[in-house]
């Protein structure tokens, strides 16, 4: 059997981040509703969920993290990996037979959808070594 | 000027954290957004932490063993960066980067160590990893040590980015250690970014451009290195070599559609040395390499600096 790791109770920072969300929610109504569902739709379409239940799934994204936070990683009813609150979806590189060697390594790295310009303005931040 | 902003820096994760809004009104609620974000990640992934998610998994002996959310993502991003490397960003270099010294905080790695003893450790190789996603497990062999320093921040700065704009509404850009993301709208003429050696250094040496979307990560030789019996190391590790990547290039940053893809390609153009500008182009990742000397290369898209 799987060894927990991390069977602590849920971390204050988390619930001061579905706090933040939900006051967000608030503030901005409808728009910000609008904003989190395009993104998570748009992590999760990629995981095996369809966007009907992303959209849902959009205006608890907070709550999902909580719910998480028992240490273990989520399994959908058809066994599949599914991330809430994920980023990037692993869905095109783990399903190797062996328990997970990288299957692919396509999907490469994405360009930006714009590049870069000079700018003579004064700098907001600096990108280098840290 | 840049349009209307407000700014927060504070210090976090061995380096600092910096994030930017276009509604100065909500920098205190993004900086909290920041501060939890962070947190997380650092209870997840640190490899200096003895209470993270990730040193744990590393004294597990070879056992399987079920991790939260945020370190299955880590570990995803981190063997995806592996993939497309073909292994020059491996996350299995926990070990060797403590055999050259960098075994802590990097703040107490650099002061005064007298009689650290450099040797050159194999790197095991990612593909001893496993993930399983149907019992949301992982398996790292006994003896091996992830390190998810090279991917793990700049997920945090998309993460945080994308986190700030829900909660505020904002265009936003973070910035961890000079590992840049940005989400929402940019102002008009694009967020200033300076490129340089030292991200702590908004007037180094460099050059200054504007973003829009996507993320931008700098690779450096310069910043974090330490001295050893061996001579003087930086934590830019060939995975092959199990030793520091040799430095065909002092610092190279790239333009990505995310920071952490930004990232794994500033990372590995370091690694590929006098390969990279080909990779890069082919991957049409708009870049900037500057070698030792101080000669600057562009690939792609990248623009000829504003004179």
């Amino acid at each position: 059997m799987p060894e927990p790791l991390d069977d602590r109770p849920p971390r204050r920072s988390l619930r001061r981040d579905a706090d933040v969300r939900a006051v967000s929610r608030m503030t901005w109504g409808i728009a910000a509703a609008a904003i989190a569902g395009t993104v998570v739709v748009g992590g999760l379409a990629a995981g095996g969920v369809t966007n009907q239940a992303a959209a849902e799934g959009s205006t608890s994204a907070g709550t999902g993290a909580v719910l998480a936070s028992d240490g273990a990683a989520p399994v959908a009813g058809n066994g599949t990996y599914v991330a809430p609150d994920s980023t990037y979806s692993d869905d095109d590189y783990y399903r190797g037979d062996d328990g997970g060697v990288p299957a692919r390594s396509d999907g490469g790295l994405q360009p930006p959808p714009s590049a870069p310009a000079p700018s003579f303005q004064p700098p907001v931040a600096a990108s280098g070594g840290s | 000027m840049v349009a209307e902003h407000a700014t927060a820096r504070f210090a976090a994760l061995g380096t600092t954290a910096l994030v930017a809004v276009d509604r100065p009104d909500y920098i205190d609620l993004a900086e909290s957004v920041l501060r939890d974000e962070l947190e997380r990640i650092d209870r997840a992934c640190s490899r200096f932490r003895d209470d993270s998610e990730l040193s744990a998994l590393n004294r597990a002996q070879g056992r399987e063993v079920a991790v939260g959310m945020l370190l299955w993502e880590a570990l995803s991003v981190a063997l995806r960066a592996a993939a497309v490397t073909d292994g020059d960003v491996d996350p299995t270099v926990g070990r060797a980067m403590g055999e050259m010294g960098y075994d802590r905080d990097f703040t107490l790695v650099r002061g005064p160590r007298p009689g650290v003893v450099v040797t050159i450790t194999p790197v095991p190789g990612w593909r001893a990893v496993r993930l399983d996603r149907e019992r949301g497990t992982v398996t790292v062999p006994a003896g091996v040590s992830i390190d998810l320093g090279a991917t793990a921040k700049a997920l945090a700065a998309d993460r945080s980015a994308r986190a700030v704009h829900d909660a505020t509404g904002a265009g936003t850009v973070v910035s961890l250690g000079g590992d840049i993301a940005l989400c929402g709208p940019a102002p008009e003429g694009g967020w200033p970014v300076r490129v340089t050696d030292d991200h702590s250094r908004l007037d180094g040496a460099g050059e200054t451009v504007a973003l829009r979307e996507g993320g931008l990560a700098t690779s450096s030789t310069t910043v974090r290195r330490w001295a050893t019996s061996a001579g003087a190391r930086h934590h830019i590790l060939d995975p092959r070599r199990g030793a520091p990547a040799r430095e065909v290039w002092r610092t190279v940053s790239v333009a990505a559609a995310t920071c952490v893809d930004a990232n794994i390609a500033s990372t590995a153009a370091i690694i590929r040395g006098h390969d990279a500008p080909a990779w890069l182009s082919d991957a049409r990742l708009p870049a900037r390499l500057v070698s030792p000397g101080g000669t600057v290369v562009q690939v792609g898209a990248w623009p000829e600096p504003a004179r």
